[in-house]
């Protein structure tokens, strides 16, 4: 008897296209929607990967909070695509931003052959990836409420904008501007307005003294980092395989995996060797960070480089990580899980990577500079870089200061000691475990 | 001989850590409990179910000296715990005898 319900709900599913049958237009592409689809799902699955990353890199008394906030601006990030954000990324093709396509309505799909709502998936989880940079880089002090209301503005206004200049028909794609899945757009974004935050919120309480020295705030869960990294690791196929948004060539898909695969293991190994070399030890944590920063370093140029670009793209990166983390250390910016140096920096190295790396017979817009093409190409991502950044940097400085004035950034330093779990929700992530000091 | 334990809140430890090496005490261990606080409650809230919480981490910290030392081992607990914050309780208890594993020592061979 029990083994109706699951035997009811399969035959459900198997006659669903009968039941749930739908008005189509002309003729969906059925292998592109379906690598579209599954593309969306894997980078959805980042989420769960930023998440452990976040909460493995921070203190136990503030888990369930970045959780929480992981989880929530997910949430938002969707509501705040969907209202206004697709409209303003893909609406139309004004030079600076679209329009139309408010709430989803009245506009197509703007690539043949794939579901309006396929496309839209696929694109709204890149959103949530961007927006979920920031929680790392604020971690551990921002008010929740505060963070809700920025991860709901810059899903619906900032990236959508970004976007739109690069994918949506904007200027930057105009004059030749390349950024295949978003070094600039997504990771970029996420890492600037994460610099911005973490800034202005300043550092955690006991991270630095007053002769500037940096201390010590261990994460408490490495494992967890380490899981976080390898589903970030593989949502990451679909992050930059799923940018062709189709399965016409899957020479090109293959392509790309292999780079997004390479990149990541080379950054992975420059990183433990940089560590061991510089600091006597192969530091786990940082290099977890090494992968990432050779994923992030990969997603501009991933599509039109060859195999060895992508080694040689992925091992710069791990260069641009480790110091990035001593930098930012020389500058007070507290940056608890080391986004602004995978998203922010690794995300410009990945952007300029193009105008170095890419090939035309690869489909790159113009050969960069070590195939033949000279500076321009890599002026022009430099351009585009700066552009988005600035504006990103200027506009989220605005959101972030409004942002403090109505809710307030920062939480009291009470709770900050006390625990986000326990001020801000109320709830003890490791209920019945003690959790100790260890300075 | 006396055994001087000190409960402090964790964020105190540096501090008290810093002034008990300035004042020349370099040994000491410490734990990490559950302590009521007074006035201090909280509420905890799990799937809508309310429970009062009472008992917040502190760290205990235990140095046993000699009875010439402990005044001044009082002054910099004090020292410490006032530069960070000003919580903190001191007590002082009778230590009977202090044996050295390796060495079979009895007695004072302490600071």
């Amino acid at each position: 008897m029990k083994s109706i319900v699951p035997i009811g709900i399969g035959c459900l599913l198997l006659f669903a296209p009968e039941v749930f049958a739908q008005d189509t237009e002309s003729s969906f592409n059925g292998l592109s929607t379906l690598w579209i689809l599954l593309a969306a799902f894997l980078v959805f699955f980042m989420q769960a990967g930023f998440g452990m990353v976040e909460a493995g890199l921070i203190r136990a008394k503030n888990a369930a909070n970045i959780l929480m906030k992981n989880l929530m601006d997910f949430c938002f990030a969707s509501l705040g695509f969907f209202m206004f954000g697709y409209a303003l990324m893909y609406g139309s093709e004004g030079s600076l931003f679209g329009t139309g396509g408010w709430f989803l309505l009245g506009v197509e799909s703007p690539v043949e052959g794939l579901p309006l709502h396929a496309f839209w998936l696929f694109q709204a989880v890149f959103v949530g990836a961007a927006a979920t940079i920031v929680a790392g880089g604020v971690a551990e002090r921002m008010k929740f409420a505060a963070y809700l209301a920025y991860s709901f503005i810059i899903s619906a206004l900032i990236y959508p904008i970004v976007g739109h200049w690069v994918w949506g028909g904007g200027w930057l794609s105009n004059i030749g501007f390349y950024d295949f899945a978003g070094s600039t757009v997504v990771h970029g974004v996420g890492g600037i307005a994460a610099l911005v935050g973490t800034w202005m919120i300043g550092p955690r309480i006991g991270k630095f003294n007053p002769d500037g020295s940096a201390n010590v705030i261990g994460g408490h869960n490495i494992p967890l980092v380490a899981l976080g990294v390898f589903i970030l690791w593989f949502g990451w196929f679909g992050f930059n395989a799923g940018s062709t948004l189709g399965f016409d060539n899957p020479g090109q898909i293959a392509l790309i995996a292999i780079n997004t695969n390479l990149a990541a293991v080379s950054g992975a190994i420059v990183v433990m060797t940089l560590a061991w070399v510089k600091f006597g030890k192969p530091d786990v944590a940082l290099t977890l960070n090494g992968v990432l920063a050779g994923l992030v370093g990969v997603t501009a140029p991933c599509a039109v480089i060859s195999p060895m670009a992508a080694i040689a793209i992925g091992a710069i990166a791990g260069f641009v990580v480790v110091y990035s983390v001593l930098l930012l250390d020389r500058l007070r910016l507290d940056d608890p899980v080391g986004a602004i140096g995978v998203h922010g920096f690794c995300g410009v190295w990945g952007t300029l990577a193009v105008g170095l790396f890419a090939q035309e017979t690869l489909g790159a817009p113009a050969d960069g500079l070590f195939f033949g093409g000279g500076w321009a190409p890599l002026g022009i991502q430099a351009l585009g870089v700066i552009a988005c950044l600035g504006f990103v940097a200027i506009t989220m400085a605005g959101v972030f200061k409004v942002i403090d004035l109505v809710i307030g950034l920062r939480v009291t330093e009470e709770a900050e000691l006390r625990g986000l779990d326990m001020r801000e929700h109320g709830i003890e992530s490791y209920s019945g475990f003690q959790i100790f000091i260890n300075e | 001989m006396k055994l001087v334990v000190a409960i402090f809140q964790p964020i105190q430890l540096p501090a008290v850590k810093r002034a008990l090496k300035e004042a020349g005490f370099a040994n000491l261990s410490f734990t990490n409990i559950l302590g009521t606080v007074p006035n201090m409650h909280e509420r905890q809230l799990f799937r809508g179910v309310e429970h009062e919480v009472t008992m917040f981490p502190k760290i205990r910290v235990e140095i046993a000296v000699n009875d010439e030392s402990v005044e001044q081992l009082i002054d910099a607990m004090i020292k410490g715990g006032r530069a960070s914050g000003g919580a903190g309780l001191i007590f002082v208890t009778e230590l009977h005898d202090c044996v050295i594993v390796k060495t079979g020592e009895h007695g004072p061979a302490l600071i």
